[in-house]
């Protein structure tokens, strides 16, 4: 199992690096309005404070470079060579020199200055950008050093705010999103793909079988839309305002979840008729399996049949299915959420490729990864927990 | 529940009547002799696969009703300029005239679907709104199945390094949230090139991996069949045995997701041009109608009803169509 | 009149389907006492799996449908019993081994579960209980290492480990009746003998009454009290085993035997498989069903159906022939022979 996970994150590697490096390419090769003009308006920048402010941002690099630096700052852990050399003194430097990463000696980058004392200290790395190094601590093996500090994602170009600010405030909206729209998915599909297989043919199957149809052809965003006109302004005397209002107005832990309701149906329609179907399809082809005759054949009641001995092998392609959902959904809903003006990760994220704020792009669709690769896991994983076959490496099936 | 029972093996034999074996039997009892007869006589003389998929296609109704309304909204948007002016006015431009007056108007019968914020008949709109859907729907799926095709192909017969890197490739493709590669393609599109081109493009370019693994997992199982290792004996080159004889054994998989793929797409343009990022007016789009007609949702939902009742339908049909063409090619599908 | 454990009486099951009516199992009947083994034999499609099914109410309705006759369990009718009434017999009187063991075990639970789960349903045992007792019920059925092997799944079973303990299962409540639905032809030829023996042995110790559904005469040779021949849904003969295979009074019978590899074969020498399919249940031949196959078919054959009736004391056939002077297996052979 440990065996496992360690090949399972280290597959995830290399997929890591081909999306954030396509990232990259598409943001810098295709043409498109720059983001300085974009952070300035229409107001007119003359060419020195252009360089300047790109300089700043680090923009005047060359893409691999700007590719590069996002990698190296992503890391917790940086190795570095301190070569003692005493060009670095504060009292003969302008405030504004650091200590110089050389050229990459091998892969240890070799930085001219001595061994720092302890805190961080600021250093030009070899991307030619000023990073803070040794944060979160330092170790010290000779003249190397290995340095600690929390994965940097940049600053936003439009705002200077730092990326993992804007993300860890934006974050848990999609999270909470995602939260509901999966209990709806669970308790809607799973009882829908149920009830549909056990009555096969009534018309409580069809109204499923009908309804799931038309779910996945739905576009979202007119669900949502539709569904605001429906509570906000049809049944408006009925509900009142409460579904129809924006997150960040919301006053009281309760207030906020109901906020949540229509975003989190609007979000789990499509997935909740796919889990459905897969439920109901499931289900059917385990009621025909010889272990199930078995089971009738012992005496048990069509409940425990049902609940005991189908639904434990029907639910394991489910289980996968809603949890890969998770984890499409913890991607950040883009649609649901600029509909309903939810403040989530995907809404962020949509607004900054707008805006051209790449660093947030790239900060946004990182932490997107790691987190559908976190979830990837957790399903693999619970789908050992659930089918001893994979558990135990195999039998003979 | 009777798995291997009696009744199953009887079970087999209603699906296909004409299979039974009881003709080897000395006596045949009349009555089903007779029956016999008919059905022969129903079975047109050539059973090919092709004909046989037809012939179920046919025979389902959800299918048939899927094509018919697919049909309809083609030929609606195709003679669209020969009916839609004279009957309900032109859609496509503002008369400044009478804008003002025939802004906002309920349905009536000169405008079954009411008029738009600019006077224009919704109607009207909405069949010229199918244009941009179908023309984008196809196209972007010809473009997403051709790449799919030919590099699933050259994975599956190739394999090794090849394959390799055309899976890997896919990974990463497929890691990418789909959406948002759409919206950052179309983002850094200059507005002014903004349009039905860089749409097609971006749902074009990125739908290609499910097409090529799909068609490669095919290729790899048609592969194995002996008589591949037969036209390679007999001298054909790998791209006759590529496209002659893989192909068409291979292809059906593909041909189920590609009709269940223009729908996709469908409802990807209209969210990308929901977003602003899609098709730009003055040229129509559902999604951009949706878009519009949210600013009038408290006076006049329809604005916003009919585009998307138009988008729900389309891809209802060609999903249901998708659903009857995967049954009659008899493809087992994940669902 | 005494009363049996199991009576069938002329039971009819059949299925009505798109195209036709299904006569699965078409008036069949016997008695069985405690103890006692009956052999239920029959190509596939001869209703004899079915007819099983039908008495533990575990064909599904619809499209089956009882449409005559009755089968009496201690004087009880199986075939109208409610859910409730029959769920508590399944398993617990009557219980069943069927033919797949790969399949027929729950992949997701432990194999201790499985067999201690009729304790817990029917004697009210927790299932610590139940798995205390499944481990010695698999000691019984004999399989090694009981202790460690109730903890295992399914899939690290064997064939014959699994069959073994699809019987422990069967056997967890102690049933009158154990019915056995092709019990051994998945499972390879060696693997088929123990399992065989192993029931024999259990009914030696518990003296339950069998059940032995198989489409090989030869499994049930050695086991079997009684034989009941089945074609396409109706029985055609029944007897004691010796009778059924010293004097047997049906051309089916006949044809079944000559397809059993018989001991002392070579490579070389000839199997008689019966030539022809079994009929389709929805078009049953008129006359008599197997006329069609038959060699040696009259023209009465294909016109007025043979009924079952006593030949020879309790031994009887579906034959017009059967009883008739010179219509004997090895002597219609023989005059095969010098013809």
């Amino acid at each position: 199992m440990f065996q496992y996970i360690v090949r399972r994150i280290l597959q995830f590697i290399p997929v890591f690096l081909g999306v954030t490096l396509l990232l990259f390419l598409t943001a810098n090769f295709l043409p498109g309005a720059d983001p300085i003009q974009l952070k300035m308006g229409e107001k007119a920048i003359d060419p020195a404070t252009k360089a300047r402010l790109l300089k700043d941002l680090g923009l005047d690099r060359p893409w691999y470079a700007q590719y590069g630096d996002y990698l190296s700052s992503l890391s917790p852990i940086h190795i570095e060579y301190y070569d003692g050399s005493t060009a670095t003194d504060d009292s003969k430097q302008p405030k504004d020199t650091f200590p110089q990463t050389g050229k990459v000696a091998l892969v240890i980058p070799r930085v001219s200055g001595p061994f720092p004392e302890d805190g961080a200290i600021n250093v030009t790395n070899s991307w030619g950008k000023v990073v803070t190094r040794g944060a979160s601590g330092r170790w010290r093996l000779g003249n190397l050093a290995i340095e600690f500090d929390p994965p940097d994602l940049g600053t936003s170009i439009y705002n200077g705010r730092r990326v993992t600010d804007i993300l860890g405030e934006t974050y848990p909206y999609t999270v909470r999103l995602a939260i509901c729209a999966i209990i709806v998915e669970i308790i809607v599909g799973i009882g829908a793909g149920v009830i549909s297989a056990t009555k096969k043919g009534s018309f409580l199957d069809v109204l499923v079988t009908l309804s799931t149809s038309i779910l996945v052809a739905l576009p979202v965003f007119w669900l949502g839309i539709m569904l605001q006109y429906a509570f906000g302004i049809w049944l408006k005397d009925l509900t009142g305002a409460r579904f129809y209002l924006p997150p960040t107005g919301a006053s009281g832990e309760f207030a906020s979840w109901v906020y949540l309701i229509l975003p989190a149906i609007t979000l789990a329609a499509v997935s909740t008729a796919y889990a459905a179907r897969i439920m109901r399809s499931q289900l059917l082809e385990v009621i025909g399996q010889d272990y199930i005759r078995t089971a009738y054949a012992k005496g048990l009641s069509r409940r425990k049949v049902l609940w005991g001995h189908a639904m434990k092998n029907a639910m394991i392609p489910v289980v996968t299915f809603i949890g890969l959902d998770f984890g499409a959904m913890l991607s950040g809903a883009i649609l649901t959420e600029t509909v309903y003006n939810w403040p989530g990760v995907g809404y962020t994220i949509y607004r900054a490729i707008v805006g051209r704020d790449f660093p947030i792009v790239y900060g946004g669709v990182t932490v997107i990864l790691f987190a559908v690769m976190f979830v990837n896991l957790l399903v693999d994983v619970s789908y050992a927990f659930l089918d001893p076959r994979i558990r135990f490496g195999g039998g003979e099936q | 529940m009777a798995r291997d029972t009696d009744f199953q093996n009887t079970d087999r034999t209603e699906e296909h009547p004409i299979k039974d074996t009881r003709s080897g039997l000395p006596a045949t009892p009349p009555v089903t002799a007779e029956l016999l007869h008919v059905a022969h006589e129903e079975t047109p003389p050539s059973r090919t696969l092709w004909g046989d998929a037809l012939r179920r296609l046919v025979r389902n109704k959800l299918a048939v009703i899927s094509l018919v309304w697919i049909l309809i909204v083609i030929i609606a948007a195709v003679t669209a300029d020969l009916w839609v002016p004279n009957h309900f006015g032109d859609p496509r431009t503002i008369d400044s005239v009478t804008a003002a007056a025939n802004r906002l108007h309920g349905p009536s019968a000169g405008h079954p679907m009411g008029t738009d914020e600019l006077g224009r008949d919704m109607f009207g709109r909405v069949v010229y709104g199918a244009r941009t859907s179908l023309v984008v729907g196809f196209t972007a799926v010809i473009i997403s199945t051709t790449i799919g095709l030919l590099l699933g192909a050259f994975a599956g017969y190739y394999g090794r390094l090849l394959d390799a890197l055309i899976m890997r490739t896919t990974d990463v493709f497929l890691a990418f949230p789909y959406i948002l590669f759409s919206i950052l393609i179309l983002a850094i599109v200059p507005p002014e090139a903004r349009g039905i081109g860089p749409v097609i493009l971006a749902i074009g370019l990125l739908g290609w991996p499910t097409f090529a693994r799909l068609y490669r997992g095919s290729v790899l199982s048609v592969k194995e069949n002996d008589y591949i290792d037969a036209g390679r004996a007999l001298g054909a080159s790998d791209i006759r045995l590529m496209f002659r004889h893989i192909a068409p054994n291979a292809i059906a998989p593909v041909i189920v997701y590609a009709t269940m793929s223009v729908g996709g797409a469908i409802l990807t343009e209209a969210a990308l041009s929901f977003l602003g990022l899609g098709i730009q007016p003055p040229a129509i789009s559902w999604g951009k109608m949706i878009e519009s007609g949210r600013g009038f949702l408290v006076t006049n939902p329809g604005l916003v009803f009919w585009p998307g009742l138009a988008i729900l339908s389309t891809v209802l049909a060609f999903t249901l169509l998708g659903d009857g063409v995967r049954d009659a090619l008899d493809v087992k599908m994940k669902d | 009149m005494t009363e049996h454990l199991l009576e069938v009486r002329d039971l009819k099951m059949h299925f009505f389907t798109r195209d036709g009516v299904v006569k699965a199992v078409d008036g069949v009947s016997y008695v069985l006492d405690k103890g006692e083994t009956l052999g239920v034999v029959g190509e596939s499609g001869s209703g004899k799996s079915v007819h099983a099914l039908t008495m533990m109410q575990l064909v599904p309705m619809p499209p089956g449908k009882v449409v005559g006759g009755d089968v009496l369990f201690r004087g009880r009718s199986l075939v109208s019993m409610s859910d409730e009434q029959i769920r508590r017999i399944r398993g617990n009187d009557i219980a069943m081994i069927f033919q797949d063991p790969m399949t027929s075990l729950n992949p997701v639970y432990r194999v201790g579960h499985q067999v201690g789960e009729p304790l817990v349903v029917h004697k009210g045992m927790s299932w610590k209980e139940a798995e205390t007792r499944a481990v010695e019920l698999l000691r019984l059925v004999g399989i090694p290492h009981p202790e460690q092997r109730v903890r295992d799944y399914p899939y690290q079973f064997s064939g014959g480990m699994r069959q073994r303990a699809m019987i422990a299962m069967a056997l967890a409540c102690d049933p009158d009746i154990l019915i056995a639905d092709e019990p051994t032809t998945a499972l390879d030829v060696t693997i088929q003998a123990q399992i065989i023996e192993l029931m024999q042995e259990i009914q030696q110790r518990t003296g339950n009454a069998i059940i032995m559904i198989t489409h090989d005469l030869g499994v049930v040779a050695d086991v079997a009290d009684r034989i009941l021949v089945m074609y396409a849904g109706r029985p055609v003969e029944f007897g004691t085993t010796d009778e059924v295979f010293y004097r047997p009074l049906h051309p089916y019978t006949w044809g079944l035997m000559d397809s059993i590899p018989a001991h002392g074969m070579t490579e070389k020498s000839e199997l008689h498989p019966i030539k022809g399919q079994p009929p389709s249940l929805i078009y049953v031949p008129p006359g008599c069903a197997f006329s069609p196959r038959c060699p040696y078919a009259q023209e009465r054959c294909f016109t007025e159906e043979p009924l079952l009736r006593a030949v020879d004391g309790d031994h009887s056939s579906a034959c017009h022939f059967a009883g008739e002077p010179g219509f004997t297996k090895s002597e219609v052979a023989l005059a095969e022979v010098t013809a």
